[in-house]
């Protein structure tokens, strides 16, 4: 994934629903970035979700480029983003919706343009997608079990962005235990390697901690229409994952 | 990177997720949602107000002591100075500024606390604004949290099921005056001393939700995230739809860690797989937390009521704590067992109905309109019953049970009925032959006849061994059996006179045959017309025995015979027997014999030369060749023997019922120097 545009926090500001709006706009360059980014962001949880479905890899990279190629360039979603709500219940209504299209002009020709937006290579989306992911899942929770995982890796990469921006590329790769383990149970093999004090690791991996949730709340603030629906967003993504 | 691989610390398997460098995104985001201790140490948390800054504003009360600090607010150890009572006093912690319209809310809210009198719930004392302050005065209560509780982890299921159960028995209370706690958690949850639960802060998390700038929603993250987890799905998902089932469903996270220690996230173990419960807690904890409030329990009696029981299998000595009910439940209660005894009454009288038809005091149209009577109200008051939330028995024997009871009491209230007016034998002949013979007043066809027979079959009551035939033949179908006569089939010798008078004979023997009866004594039956095309023929007494045997052809013969009115017992040789034999008439006492008698010049002329033996035992086919007795055989019956004896030769023992109705012992004398014909019909 590519990690160059979170490069800063700034870059958070920009909304899901702004990027959407600008959709709307009749900016070519500016909705085609966006276009882009939107892509990146939630081609994994959406191809889950429409492989889940019982589409074979290509339907699904298919009609995932298709979907945001018809964001572009209809820009006919208006009904649905008007109800705002959450950005990841917008998104997958915005598929269905577009599914139900598609059906509907079934043996049409083939939607126009879409690889030019995205070039992901379906192949290696799927093995990407080659996941655990339990059989029982529904394509929604396969849905939301992706975007779980998408949203923590972004974060991730997020921070890690910023230590290397920092120059603490290093102390990056020492801490990242840090961030799924509190307690810090390593943390005597980590002064050693690091020649740093036991304290001053723990401090240390505490602030990346505390940074880490507060780019991934960011993000998910993104997401949702009021901050007061983080936390219960972040709760339902734990239990996404807990599946 | 794209091995699959155990996460060392939950055990999941760790996603080949690229995004994550290999960190488990479970424990990622779980660590992510923990309050950063280290670095806040709390200090996010707005500070208290001191006891010195708040006395001036409680001119009432002694401040005493700081006792905790949530996220709604601190808590202070206070003693009214006028009562000279301790209590307990939150000071909410709010922003300054609140929406005008909260002081109203908070009024409504705290009076309705107020009105709440539970011995599980912590009373609320007064409330209001003081200075900057809002606050509640609460009943002061000694003891510990639930959070407490489960961190020594001490409890064991036992007492963890009595504890939710006082906890159901205050939400029901609660709930039923249409409050909701909405944040049912550990920390919310006291249990004093004497293992009494009390619930605190009943419907502050509406209030305080609704307050946007009461802060601490999102600075406090573990606080909030601490209740999240025992929210309901819909809390989160559709706040405003949210009602008391969400109690249940937090009861059952709170349920759920009290026994496990663990929160019930994602694909959580069952109870009885982490505490020594049984199935029966699973069931509980599962149904609580249904994501559907519709698949939940709708009430917390009637979780109450599982737990309870559950406790009881738990251990046999558990002591589930004396639930105090206010008023509305008990008339719950009062209305539920209302529509239980009526529904049961309403079986009884069923029963009584059924009693009656076996007794024959009641007609079966009667008896109908009774049952309708009886159903109706049962059906009714059950579902009255099923509505107020009476559980139905989870025990499969009591289903059963319930499921029985009904029809096993109506069938022994019939049986009784028959008992009480028949006696045991009109019992016994009901289930013995009743199933083949139908009891007379069910106007069911006797098995046996043609379809445009009906017979009606009865046992005398005084005797074990009589029963009654009553028999309707349609005069048409007596036709029809006689027209099957064959021609031909009479001996040629006969005048046309004789002729005409057997023909129309002989075809009534005939058509016994295709009856399946035999003819054996007519003088029996007693014939009445009930209609111009329908005869009834009664057989006032015969054996029981016999009942499925001869009975409705010998009524129809004696009919069509003479006439159609009426038939003598010497009637029988002249239609049945050629005119060789003599007709002695039965042996024994049930008819199942028959005794004629043959002149020796008849039995040389049918030996046709042959010498006449001493004793003769003939078969069928052989007796035709020999003696020419088809008509004998057109009984119907076939003789299972036939033995031609000497008049010499003494007779078998055993009685003779003669052609007259006199009975007596079988002797040679009848025969007059005739040889004896002895009919096995239904024994040898």
């Amino acid at each position: 994934m590519a990690t160059s545009d979170h490069g800063s926090s700034a870059s958070f500001l920009t909304t899901r629903w702004s990027m959407v709006a600008s959709l709307s706009v009749r900016d070519e360059p500016r909705a085609r970035s966006a276009l882009s980014e939107l892509c990146e962001q939630y081609w994994a949880p959406l191809y889950a979700f429409l492989r889940r479905r019982g589409l074979d890899a290509h339907e699904a990279a298919d009609t995932v480029q298709g979907f945001f190629a018809r964001l572009l360039e209809k820009r006919d979603f208006g009904e649905l983003s008007a109800e705002r709500g959450r950005f990841r219940a917008f998104l997958i209504a915005a598929l269905r919706h577009h599914l139900a299209h598609e059906r509907a002009r079934e043996g049409a020709q083939k939607r126009g343009g879409a690889a030019r937006v995205v070039s992901l290579d379906p192949a290696d989306a799927d093995s990407h997608l080659r996941l655990p992911a339990a059989p029982g899942l529904t394509p929604e929770q396969a849905y939301e079990r992706e975007w779980a995982l998408s949203l923590l890796a972004r974060a991730l990469s997020a921070v890690q962005a910023e230590f290397v921006a920092d120059g603490k590329s290093e102390l990056f790769e020492l801490l990242r235990p840090a961030l799924q383990d509190p307690e810090l149970a390593g943390v005597a093999a980590m002064a050693a390697r690091s020649g740093l004090s036991e304290g001053a690791i723990r401090v240390a991996g505490s602030r990346l901690r505390k940074r880490y949730r507060e780019v991934l709340r960011a993000l998910v603030r993104d997401t949702v229409d009021s901050a007061d629906d983080v936390d219960s967003e972040l709760a339902s993504l734990f239990e996404a994952l807990a599946r | 990177m794209n091995t699959n691989r155990a996460c060392e610390r939950c055990g999941a398997s760790v996603e080949a997720t690229p995004g994550l460098q290999g960190l488990c995104a479970a424990c990622l985001l779980k660590a992510s949602l923990q309050p950063e201790v280290v670095v806040t140490g709390g200090s996010a948390r707005r500070p208290a107000p001191t006891l010195d800054a708040l006395a001036p504003h409680f001119p009432d009360l002694e401040l005493l002591s700081l006792i905790g600090q949530g996220g709604m607010g601190a808590v202070y150890r206070v003693r009214q100075r006028s009562l000279g009572r301790e209590a307990a006093l939150k000071v909410l912690s709010l922003d300054t500024e609140v929406d005008p319209a909260f002081g109203e809310r908070f009024e409504r809210e705290a009076r309705l606390l107020a009105s709440i009198e539970h011995p599980n719930i912590v009373s609320v004392y007064g409330a209001g604004k003081a200075g900057p302050h809002w606050y509640l005065l609460m009943e002061l209560v000694d003891g510990v949290s639930l959070r407490q509780v489960i961190a020594a982890r001490e409890t064991d299921p036992r007492a963890a099921l009595a504890i939710v159960g006082q906890v159901c028995d205050a939400l029901q209370a609660a709930h039923d005056r249409g409050v909701v706690h909405r944040d049912i958690k550990p920390e919310n949850v006291i249990v004093t001393r004497k293992g009494q639960a009390k619930i605190l802060d009943f419907g502050l998390a509406k209030l305080m939700h609704r307050e946007p700038r009461t802060a601490n929603t999102l600075t406090e993250t573990g606080q909030v995230m601490g209740t999240v987890r025992y929210m309901a799905p819909e809390q989160w998902e559709r706040p405003l739809s949210v009602d008391h089932r969400a109690d249940i469903y937090s009861l059952g996270v709170v349920l759920y860690e009290l026994l496990t220690g663990e929160l019930p996230m994602g694909r959580f173990p069952l109870p009885s797989q982490k505490a020594a419960v049984g199935a029966s807690v699973d069931r509980i904890v599962l149904k609580t937390l249904e994501k559907e409030p519709a698949q939940r329990y709708q009430q917390a009696s009637e979780v109450r009521a599982d737990v309870t029981r559950a406790a009881g299998a738990t251990s046999a000595g558990a002591q589930a704590t004396p639930s105090v009910k206010d008023s509305k439940s008990t008339v719950r209660t009062l209305v539920g067992l209302g529509a239980a005894a009526l529904a049961f009454a309403c079986v009884v009288q069923v029963a009584l109905a059924c009693g009656a038809l076996g007794g024959e005091f009641l007609g079966m149209g009667e008896f109908l309109v009774v049952c309708a009577l009886g159903v109706l109200p049962a059906v009714v008051a059950l579902g009255l019953w099923i509505y107020l939330g009476r559980p139905w028995p989870r025990a499969r024997w009591a289903q059963a049970a319930l499921v029985l009871l009904p029809p096993c009491l109506w069938a022994g209230s019939f049986a009784l009925g028959i008992v009480l007016h028949h006696g045991r034998a009109g019992l016994k002949a009901w289930v013995v032959d009743g199933l083949l013979t139908p009891w007379d007043m069910l106007d069911r066809e006797y098995p046996r006849c043609p379809p445009d027979c009906i017979a009606r079959y009865s046992h005398e009551p005084e005797s074990d061994e009589r029963a009654f035939l009553h028999i309707n033949i349609n005069e048409r179908l007596v036709a029809e059996l006689v027209n099957l006569e064959p021609e031909g089939f009479l001996p040629a010798t006969l005048s046309a006179a004789e002729l005409a008078e057997r023909k129309s004979k002989i075809s009534i023997a005939r058509a016994a045959t295709l009856l399946h009866y035999s003819l054996l004594d007519p003088s029996l039956i007693e014939v009445t017309h009930e209609s111009e095309e329908v005869v009834a023929f009664t057989l006032p007494a015969f054996p029981v025995s016999l009942a499925r045997n001869e009975l409705a052809v010998r009524a129809m013969l004696a009919y069509r015979l003479d006439g159609g009115t009426s038939m003598t017992n010497e009637d029988v040789p002249r239609v049945f027997l050629s005119p060789s034999l003599t007709w002695l008439g039965t042996v024994g006492e049930d008819f199942g014999n028959a005794l004629v008698a043959i002149d020796a010049a008849s039995l040389e002329q049918a030996l046709a030369g042959h010498e006449a033996p001493e004793q003769l035992e003939v078969e069928r086919e052989r007796l035709d060749e020999l003696f020419g007795l088809d008509q004998l055989l057109e009984f119907g019956k076939e003789p299972l023997k036939v033995e031609i004896r000497n008049p010499l030769e003494p007779m078998p023992t055993g009685t003779l019922t003669r052609a007259d109705g006199t009975v007596r012992e079988l002797s040679t004398a009848d025969l007059n120097g005739r040889y004896a014909v002895l009919l096995y019909l239904a024994r040898t």
